[in-house]
């Protein structure tokens, strides 16, 4: 054989990656060849070097799931109004359109009106006359450039434009409890979130949208913060225990690091008097393997009392 | 703690059916299942340019979410999954260089940099962190010198530990061609290595 080919499979010895006949024949070249031997020598040293992978810390996952959930619902948005203009035949676009500035004027006029009486989601600040003013009142930040070469006479990047805005209503206005429910996921500072989830929590509020749900269920899984996972906790089981919150419980059981919660989500469970077997599944893992002594002996005592039943 | 969903692959086809029906929190916890190795393998790809990484990631997953309807089971949904990734992760060197004028140097960036330096211990004397900088930024330097397939084998068989041929299933071409690139990328590696190898 060349003593090419032997060069060829020196980084697949150090990978693990010659089958028992090649690694015999490389290995008696070795003894031979100096200039491999100290090829093998240097790559091992050089292995050494290049380390193994980092770990993903936590909190970038999750800022990075954070960001796509943001995406996703803004391309689901986008979606379905192309999707609604597509539909509509070329000559009903102008109609369509005069029905767009019909809605529009309505919808100011709901708004606006609540300026004067206050009625629920009363917009306090002065909604923006055009997307300009908007850009000239909002902070600027986090400017990424997609293309920054003008040379075409064309740049293209993209930003963060925040301005402030005032909103003062029912707990039980929808409007409202999509902000809040977006400030719960989406807010930089855990005290706003904590706050959010506070209202959220509220028995004030009679029909929570389907939003709230979410975000809640999005708050148990994902917040790093351990009160704001508690607080959504609590905020969730005030809904009906359907296969949402049953797996959100069971995920909090089997995931959260934090025991409190862990045995807050028994405690939930136990309330249900659930035979689900899912859930009995779990209980057995947990009174198996659960860190936490408390939790384990908590597991099996519900276990226990659903057998019984 | 973020926890990576594991499952039966029973579950996850059910996930991915009602993913494909447009239920957003089966495809999310489908996400969930994978994403933390899908961010894993972009950070090593990108040298740990977590800016970087989560583009490749957002990439990778708003095309599953695109495509998800498309697919039709002819193979596994990881496999699938991981095409999609080494696609972005070629395709996403060349959109790096449109904006890379705007950019910092990949090693320079100080997130990567803070992600690098994790990697030493406080403990360390100050000589040795000096070393382990110098040796992070000859590294970086050196990865820079690889072509994007050559980075990519070389990055999910040195830091993910996939199979020469896993690789070559995850970027459709022949074994030979995978190993013609590991070989390259350590050759290049050792040569650009050698001032501090020694």
């Amino acid at each position: 054989m060349k003593h090419s080919q032997f060069k060829e499979w020196i980084p697949l010895l150090g990978y693990g990656e010659l089958d028992e006949d090649q690694k015999y024949l490389l290995q008696q070249h070795l003894k031979a060849c100096p200039e491999c031997t100290r090829q093998l020598e240097e790559l091992n040293h050089m292995q050494e070097m290049l380390g193994r992978r980092s770990e993903i810390p936590d909190q970038v996952l999750e800022s990075a799931r954070r960001e796509l959930r943001i995406r996703m619902l803004s391309m689901s948005e986008r979606k379905s109004a192309s999707w609604l203009w597509s539909w509509l035949p070329a000559w009903q676009g102008a109609l369509a359109g005069a029905l767009c500035i019909l809605l529009g004027l309505g919808i100011g006029y709901l708004v606006f009106r609540g300026r004067q009486d206050g009625p629920p989601g009363t917009l306090i600040t002065p909604s923006v006359p055009n997307k300009w003013a908007s850009i000239e009142d909002a902070a600027i930040s986090n400017v990424r450039f997609l293309d920054a070469d003008p040379s075409d006479g064309q740049v293209e990047f993209s930003y963060e434009a925040t301005m402030p805005v005032r909103l003062k209503g029912d707990v039980n206005d929808e409007r409202i409890q999509q902000i809040l429910s977006r400030a719960l996921v989406n807010g930089q500072n855990p005290g706003t979130r904590l706050r959010a989830v506070g209202v959220l929590n509220t028995d004030q509020m009679k029909q929570p949208d389907p939003e709230v749900k979410n975000a809640l269920i999005t708050a148990v899984k994902l917040d790093e913060n351990d009160g704001v996972r508690k607080q959504a906790l609590a905020a969730l089981l005030n809904f009906p225990f359907d296969v949402e919150v049953r797996d959100s419980l069971l995920y909090v059981l089997t995931s959260d690091p934090n025991p409190a919660l862990r045995i807050a989500a028994i405690d939930a469970i136990k309330t249900q008097n659930s035979r689900d077997p899912k859930v009995l599944r779990v209980l057995e893992e947990s009174m198996q393997t659960d860190a936490n002594e408390y939790i384990r002996v908590r597991s099996r005592a519900v276990v226990e009392e659903a057998k019984e039943k | 703690m973020l926890s990576d969903h594991s499952g039966t692959l029973e579950e996850e086809r059910e996930l991915i059916l009602l993913a494909q029906r447009g239920d957003r929190r089966a495809f999310e916890d489908l996400v969930y299942r994978y994403d933390r190795k899908v961010l894993a393998i972009a950070a090593s790809y990108t040298g740990n340019n977590l800016d970087d990484a989560k583009d490749v990631y957002q990439e990778v997953f708003l095309r599953v979410f695109k495509a998800l309807p498309k697919f039709r089971f002819d193979a596994r949904f990881s496999t699938w999954l991981y095409r999609i990734v080494v696609n972005v992760c070629l395709t996403q060197q060349r959109r790096r260089k449109n904006r890379e004028a705007d950019s910092l140097d990949f090693v320079e960036d100080e997130e990567s940099q803070s992600l690098l330096e994790k990697q030493a211990s406080d403990e360390r004397s100050s000589d040795q962190k000096a070393y382990d900088g110098e040796v992070a930024r000859h590294v970086a330097m050196a990865m820079k010198t690889l072509s994007p397939q050559q980075r990519l084998v070389f990055t999910l068989r040195h830091y993910e530990g996939y199979k020469l041929r896993e690789i070559a299933a995850m970027m459709n071409c022949a074994e030979g061609t995978v190993k013609k690139y590991l070989f390259t990328a350590t050759e290049r590696l050792r040569d650009s290595l050698k001032p501090v190898l020694t």
